[in-house]
């Protein structure tokens, strides 16, 4: 093993080639930061996945195909009736609604099993290439860090890719995920249980994903809270406990900087979320407990207060749904009130 | 003596820099009577980013590589060449080498190591000569398991039904003193790489083929997407939704036991079709060019589509082959004097390749046919290329 690969998974957005530079920058200053961990910080190489253009081409097309039925219409001076209404039904994408947003890839990844399949299959691919262009006389050490929609896409993927014809065999599997913001359970669209065996941070003594999984969540991030990542007891095995190979965090309410607590950015600069990162990536001593009570009051000193704090608590409050519902309505809702939040904060996670 | 000032300066900033960068990321590894600055930071570093790579100077590393030298270690094909497990067998046997003998420090993990190593060997060793790729990887798997990567991974390992924390050094190991422990440590750390190591080398054509897999299959979406009929949105649900049906072939294989769909979907070789408008043509004998026919809506109300994936060279690919499809379609077209109605015309329609034609009918009016663009441009150009060609003749 040379370097340690560190892939870096986006979010729900329009995210392009190149989007993760600023996340990169933001790990690299919070190595520099603590100083025993610093040098690690040198070995890391970061790689980023992208999957959103799968859902811009699915958009494309439809608005494409959606004008030139319109233009036809137009032509022929048919107006009215179930023609005009189907014409304008595909003509969607193309408009201000919700079909428009980038909350239709949350949508195209649940529903369409040709949108999940292709992203899937092209984190696959993009992925395994990383792998294969690192020294082939080592191991391979790699961790995994995806926020949001990226973490279902993530869990997803490496599902299909233990499960497959061809699998991913255990030499090639991650050291450490870091799930941030994790929506594995409501987008999960292969049936059963998500909580499935191979899927347990297990790897140092049989089959799992990977040797550590951790679970990032803010108490008001209304994605994380939607249906909570919660492992049965049963999902890990003696050899592997969970105290030892899991991690869950959640960030108390009042801690807010940014009203947009879902963003990626929110979450690492929060050194209950960085710190346990940063060691994993190290080592557990090399950032000791007094750094780390020291970096959470320092953070804290930059929290909202008073009206703003209110004001924020308040927004995100708004949108918690308290549990998933049946119809999906009100997570559309939710998820078109976020991303107007998303869009209004100067947190972009390196969203173009 | 200014000199001399200035000489032992650049010797005493050269020596911290190397100490610096030892401290880092290099190689070096404090002897018996060194003092160690940080045993447990210093051992970490090494163990993820040295020990067993090739920046690693030891010769157990030497040996290893040169018992693995050769041509490629694993045959990509259906049967596995005997010589590659040999090589990793005697892989194995450098490391088993390496770790007999008395070991004063860590006897009991040193102990385990070569009963992980001796059971290693043995399943290698039962792999036959004609042995299926499958079975080699899963047998190799088996030898040389994801345990070894542990502390390099930063975890205890697991050896011999036994924990081993080695990323722990004894209490007397403390900063800026020798280590008598370190040295050794790191020596062990450096077999259990390099079986980490192996396991990689050993694997790796199964990377390889999980990449050609992923990247044929994301250009099989790609075409489904770009080069079959160009889906509306609840056409792509109908699809997905059958997906899991005879239908469309059962791309999607059926769930296990416990529910749940494993691995990926086969991209399909079909479509369905459903309440598809579009732009067409309605063809007319009269005119000359495309821009003289005119304008239909067309709506696709049911239709399938078909196509088989091309294979070149003996390997499959993501290009189509073999595409066409039959629709039940509706279209419209103002075919009488301005300020006049249209009518709604309804037949069946059938695609080849990119090219559409529908054969449709108004109820108490003539057949007419309707063609979609890429069919009137062909037409059109085609039969220009025989006017240029008479034209000459002429």
């Amino acid at each position: 093993m040379s370097k340690h690969i560190v892939f870096l998974v986006h979010g729900m957005g329009n995210f392009e080639p190149g989007w993760s530079g600023g996340i990169q920058q933001q790990l690299k200053d919070l190595f520099a930061a603590y100083s025993r961990a610093a040098p690690f910080g040198q070995e890391m190489e970061y790689r980023e996945i992208v999957y959103g253009d799968i859902f811009e081409s699915w958009r494309e097309l439809w608005t494409n195909e959606a004008e030139k039925a319109a233009s036809a219409l137009k032509a022929v001076g048919l107006d009215g009736g179930v023609a005009e209404e189907l014409v304008k039904l595909a003509g969607s994408p193309a408009g201000d609604g919700f079909l428009k947003t980038h909350v239709l890839d949350v949508v195209m990844y649940r529903f369409l099993l040709q949108a999940s399949e292709e992203v899937c299959q092209s984190v696959r691919a993009q992925i395994t290439e990383h792998l294969l262009a690192l020294p082939d006389q080592q191991s391979i050490h790699y961790t995994v860090i995806a926020h949001s929609l990226g973490t279902a896409v993530m869990y997803e993927a490496f599902f299909g890719m233990m499960t497959a014809k061809e699998p991913l065999r255990v030499a090639f599997r991650p050291d450490n995920v870091f799930m941030v913001a994790n929506a594995v359970l409501p987008l999960w669209n292969r049936g059963g249980t998500p909580y499935q065996p191979i899927m347990a941070p297990n790897l140092g003594y049989s089959d799992g994903w990977c040797f550590h999984l951790a679970n990032f969540r803010h108490e008001l991030d209304p994605v994380a809270m939607l249906i909570r990542f919660q492992p049965p007891p049963n999902w890990f095995t003696p050899l592997a406990p969970k105290d030892v190979v899991y991690l869950d965090q959640t960030i108390p309410a009042e801690d807010i900087q940014d009203p947009n607590v879902h963003a990626l950015e929110h979450y690492l600069g929060h050194p209950s979320v960085h710190i346990p990162l940063l060691r994993r990536l190290s080592y557990e001593g090399a950032i000791n407990k007094a750094e780390e009570k020291q970096a959470l009051a320092e953070w804290r000193k930059e929290r909202l207060t008073n009206a703003k704090l209110k004001e924020a608590k308040d927004k995100l409050e708004s949108m918690l749904l308290g549990k998933a519902t049946q119809s999906w309505k009100d997570e559309f809702a939710m998820l078109l009130a976020l991303r107007k939040l998303m869009l209004s904060s100067k947190l972009k996670d390196g969203e173009s | 003596m200014r000199k001399v000032i200035f000489g032992l300066a650049t010797f005493v900033w050269s020596s911290l820099a190397l100490a610096q960068a030892g401290a880092s990321t290099g190689c070096e590894i404090p002897g018996q009577n060194q003092a160690v600055p940080d045993p447990p930071h210093q051992l970490v570093l090494l163990v993820r980013f040295c020990l067993g790579t090739d920046k690693d100077q030891a010769q157990v590393v030497k040996d290893m590589s040169a018992a693995l030298k050769g041509p490629a270690l694993v045959d990509t094909g259906d049967s596995t060449p005997a010589p590659t497990t040999v090589r990793l067998v005697k892989a194995v046997d450098v490391l088993l080498t390496h770790a007999s003998g008395t070991k004063a420090v860590d006897a009991e993990a040193w102990s385990a190591v070569r009963t992980e190593l001796i059971n290693a060997r043995g399943m290698l060793n039962s792999l036959k000569a004609d042995e299926s790729s499958a079975v080699w990887f899963s047998t190799v798997e088996k030898a040389l398991p994801a345990q070894w990567k542990m502390p390099a991974a930063g975890l205890p390992i697991f050896l011999g039904g036994n924990s081993f924390d080695l990323l722990t050094l004894p209490p007397d190991c403390v900063p800026e003193r020798s280590c008598s422990a370190f040295e050794p440590r790191a020596d062990l750390l450096r077999v259990i790489n390099l079986a980490a190591n192996l396991q990689a080398i050993a694997l790796r054509p199964s990377l390889k083929a999980a990449y050609e897999d992923a990247t044929l299959q994301r250009n099989r979406w790609k075409a489904y997407r770009a080069d079959a009929q160009p889906l509306y949105f609840w056409e792509v649900g109908l699809n997905s939704m059958l997906m899991r049906t005879n239908l469309l072939g059962k791309p999607c294989e059926d769930r296990d036991y416990d529910g749940v769909r494993r691995g990926f979907c086969e991209v399909p070789t079909r479509q369905i079709i459903l309440l598809h408008p579009e732009g067409a043509l309605r063809f007319s004998r009269s005119a000359a060019k495309t821009d003289e026919l005119k304008q239909a809506l067309l709506i696709q109300v049911v239709g399938v589509y078909n196509w088989g994936w091309k294979a070149e060279s003996g390997t499959d690919d993501a290009k189509m082959t073999d595409r066409w499809g039959a629709s039940l379609a509706a279209s419209y077209t103002n075919t009488s004097s301005a300020g006049a109605e249209g009518r709604w015309g309804y037949g069946p329609m059938v695609h080849l390749g990119d090219y559409s034609l529908a054969v449709t009918k108004a109820s108490g009016g003539k057949w007419s046919v309707v063609v979609n663009i890429p069919l009137a441009g062909a037409y059109f150009g085609r039969r220009q290329e025989v006017v240029d060609s008479l034209s000459k003749l002429k």
